[in-house]
Order: structure tokens, then C-alpha cells, then sequence
């Protein structure tokens, strides 16, 4: 391609990541030197970048944002108070006077100075409130709008309910609720605690294909109750639903023993 | 759907990131509040683990707070910019491609036709994507979605849907010229 691109969509699917090959060279050699079409394909990054929005808004987990903050915050040079000086006094001031002022003045200047700090002291006191009160409010709302999420997937009239029942000798319950139209699926568990090197990862087993992670977790608290969303990819059907016990961090296909498993009817 | 509340509306996103770049803990804190949620959601679509979605949201939210420097608001739009960095960074995991970095955002501007920044403007974007996706026909949608959430090319889709090459781009292409459409500011 020596000259622009001749149909406007180019630039979307070149955006979007489809083209490959010699179409693909040669949009990009296009774009080396013609302003005019890499302004439009900003455009359409834009335009594609939009997509991200077909799916539903799940917040993350409030702790993420705890991590990020202090991670952050261990790295950022702190603001530090600098040194109050006291004021230089004026070479040609006598000495009687510059004594006498001196007297006055330094009480003064070490009051200021004083109260300087104090305020200072105070106001990043009052932000670090202000900014605490900030992220527990956010914290609550991030929850909130995952519980709605959750429920309005959840009321939806073709999400299935997958019961998830234990092998035998083993303990422990679970339900999935799974749309598959949205994509979505909530789980419910309680399980038995696992020591810290190993982990729960539940599985979607598809109509055909091998299992699908969609993700890992731990019991929440002492009761061992589990809560996780996850999503599953389009085109894929499930054939039932499983949970594994695997090492910390989870594996890419089930190698640990089944806990919890159960068949979309 | 309720994305991250909005510390402050009153704040810009260029005011933000300019505050960003001055070391300002609280104003990265209210850009995550702005976009975590878009983000995590899109992240956790690609790649469907919770733990995975959540280091590329803490990964790109560090390497904003170190190289806000480089990201010129008047050029380019935070969101789409963030977007198109979490979806690269999903992408590339989800397929074991080379890591994308912020390094390559730096030139690759992203300019988005629609104001995001409030959380009622992200309900209203998710109306209209969900509105212009369902008015697609299915094999359209699904080529849309085997292509932005899983990033396959033309002649993966092909591959995976046993479809011939031409038709899928023609599907693609007339799937794209609906969603400009719908897209326009």
C-alpha cells in the first residue's frame, strides 16, 4: 500500500489487531509517513478502546487498591518541612540596635516558626483523614457495585443455578450461578481452609475442549465461605463446573484433587 | 453497572495526571477510582483469573504513577490510553506474546470520540457498547469478540470458527462499519 488506506475501516481492524501479513506491513509503513492517517488511527484506537465496555462493570477487589496505594507510597519522595532560618540582620544596623531588635524579633520569629510547623503538621494530618475517609468511601462503593452486579446477573432469567457437591469423604458445598449469554459466573462455596501453598481454582468444563480456569481462591473467613466472579470466554459452553485443590497461584489445567463438582443440567 | 466512584469530578483527568507527575498519592488514588473498574472488568474478561487481571490493574496503574511524564493529555485520552495498555497487556499474557509496555503507548496516542471520566458517562458507555454489540448479528458478534477479547487475527478466526478467510473478513469489516457508526461522537 503506497498511498492511504482506502476505506476508513482499515484503520479500526488495523486498531483492533485482526490484519496480519503483507496487509499489515503495509498500513504500518503507510503510517510511518502520512500524519494525516496516523491521526485517524489514534481515532480508532479510541473507537476500539470502547469495546471494553460490552462487558459487565465488575469492581475489584478493595484490597487491590490498598496494595497499589502503599506500594506507591513507599516510593514517592515525602515532602519534608524545610529548616525555619532566623533572619539575617543588615551589616550596617548598629550593634546597640541590632541587639535590641534581636531581642524583640527573635521571640517572634521562633513563635512563628513554631506555629508554622504546628500547622503544617495539622493540615497533613487532616489530609491523611480526609484521604482515609476518601478510600473507605470508595472501598464501600466498590463493593457495592460488585453485589449489584452480581445481582443483576444473578436475577436474570436464563442464569443457571449449577449445584457443586464434594466427592464422598469429602466436606463441603457450593453453588455457580452461570449465564452464559452475559458470561458471567458466580460462585458460592463454603470449603474446608487450605495451608498457605495451595489454593482453590475453579473450572469450567466445556462441551468440548479441555477445562477453562476461571480463577483462584481462598475461604474469606473462619467458616471457610468462598464468594469469586469470574467470566467465560464467548463461543464456549459449559458442561458442568469443578473446583481443584492446587499449588499457590493455580496451574493452567487441573492437576490436583476434585473438591466440589457439578454438571449444568 | 457502577464503575469506581469519582473522587472528585470538578478534577480533569489532565489536572490529575499533571498532579500525577508531581508525585500526588491522592490524585493517581482518584484516577484508579475513575477507571479501575473499566479496566478490571475488560482485563477480567480476556483472561478470566482474578489474581492475573488483578497484577496487569496493579502494573498499570505503577508504571502511570512512574511515567505519567511521558503522556500528553492534550494529545491523547487517559481512559483510551489505559484501555488500550490493559488490553495489550491481557492480550500478551493470555497468548504468551512479548510483554507491550508503556514504552510503545508513549507513540501510540488514543484519542476517544466520548467523555468518560464520570461514573454516569461510563453507565451511558455501557448502554451504547451493549446496545451496538446486540445489534449485530451473532456470527458478527462473535468475530468482534474473538478479536478484541482474545486477540486473534483474521486468519485465526477463521481457524477457529471454520469459517472461510474471505467471510470473515467481510463479516468483521461490515461488523466494524456498524460500530463506527454508533461510535460517532
Amino acid at each position: 500500500m503506497n498511498g492511504h488506506p482506502t476505506r476508513e475501516e482499515d484503520f479500526d481492524l488495523y486498531a483492533l489487531g485482526v490484519m496480519e501479513g503483507e496487509e499489515r506491513q503495509a498500513v504500518e509503513e503507510h503510517l510511518a509517513e502520512c500524519a494525516d492517517c496516523s491521526r485517524k488511527l489514534e481515532e480508532a484506537r479510541g473507537r476500539i478502546a470502547l469495546l471494553a465496555f460490552a462487558v459487565p462493570q465488575v469492581a475489584p477487589n478493595p484490597r487491590l487498591k490498598e496494595r497499589l496505594m502503599a506500594h506507591v507510597g513507599g516510593m514517592a519522595p515525602r515532602f519534608e518541612p524545610q529548616q525555619q532560618l532566623p533572619p539575617a540582620i543588615p551589616e550596617k544596623i548598629s550593634i546597640f540596635a541590632s541587639r535590641w531588635w534581636a531581642a524583640i524579633l527573635s521571640p517572634l520569629v521562633f513563635g512563628l516558626a513554631t506555629a508554622t510547623v504546628v500547622l503544617w503538621v495539622d493540615n497533613e494530618d487532616l489530609q491523611k483523614q480526609v484521604r482515609s475517609l476518601r478510600a473507605s468511601v470508595q472501598e464501600q462503593q466498590n463493593e457495592l457495585a460488585a453485589a449489584r452486579g452480581v445481582i443483576n446477573a444473578a436475577a436474570e432469567v436464563d442464569t443457571l443455578a449449577v449445584n457443586l457437591a464434594p466427592p464422598p469423604n469429602v466436606s463441603g458445598r457450593g453453588v455457580v450461578r452461570y449465564n452464559e449469554r452475559h458470561g458471567m459466573v458466580l460462585l458460592n462455596a463454603l470449603l474446608a481452609p487450605l495451608p498457605a501453598e495451595k489454593t482453590y481454582q475453579l473450572w469450567l468444563v466445556p462441551v468440548q475442549g479441555n477445562p477453562i480456569s476461571l480463577g483462584i481462591f481462598t475461604p474469606e473467613d473462619n467458616n471457610g465461605s468462598a464468594y469469586m466472579v469470574s467470566s467465560v470466554p464467548a463461543g464456549v459452553r459449559a458442561k458442568a463446573f469443578a473446583i481443584t485443590v492446587e499449588a499457590s497461584g493455580g496451574v493452567p489445567q487441573p492437576t490436583g484433587p476434585k473438591v466440589l463438582i457439578g454438571p449444568v443440567s | 453497572m457502577e464503575p469506581g466512584p469519582n473522587a472528585d469530578l470538578r478534577v480533569s483527568d489532565r489536572v490529575l495526571v499533571e498532579r500525577v507527575v508531581a508525585r500526588d498519592e491522592a490524585a493517581l488514588a482518584a484516577i484508579y477510582d475513575r477507571y479501575s473498574v473499566m479496566l478490571h472488568s475488560m482485563v477480567m474478561r480476556v483472561l478470566r483469573d482474578t489474581q492475573a487481571a488483578e497484577e496487569i490493574l496493579q502494573d498499570i496503574f505503577f508504571q502511570l504513577w512512574n511515567n505519567a511524564v511521558k503522556f500528553d493529555p492534550e494529545r491523547g485520552s487517559l481512559p483510551g490510553w489505559l484501555l488500550v495498555s490493559a488490553r495489550n497487556r491481557a492480550i500478551s499474557r493470555l497468548r504468551r506474546f512479548h510483554r507491550v509496555g508503556m514504552e510503545e503507548l508513549e507513540e501510540n496516542m488514543v484519542v476517544v470520540p466520548f467523555n468518560v471520566e464520570s461514573t454516569l458517562s461510563q453507565e451511558q458507555m455501557v448502554r451504547k457498547v451493549k446496545g451496538a454489540i446486540d445489534a449485530l448479528s451473532e456470527v458478527q458478534k462473535e468475530a468482534v469478540q474473538l478479536a478484541y477479547f482474545e486477540g486473534l487475527t483474521h486468519t485465526e478466526i477463521a481457524e477457529r470458527t471454520g469459517e472461510p478467510l474471505g467471510t470473515v473478513k467481510t463479516r468483521l469489516r461490515s461488523a466494524i462499519e456498524s460500530l463506527r457508526k454508533t461510535f460517532r461522537p
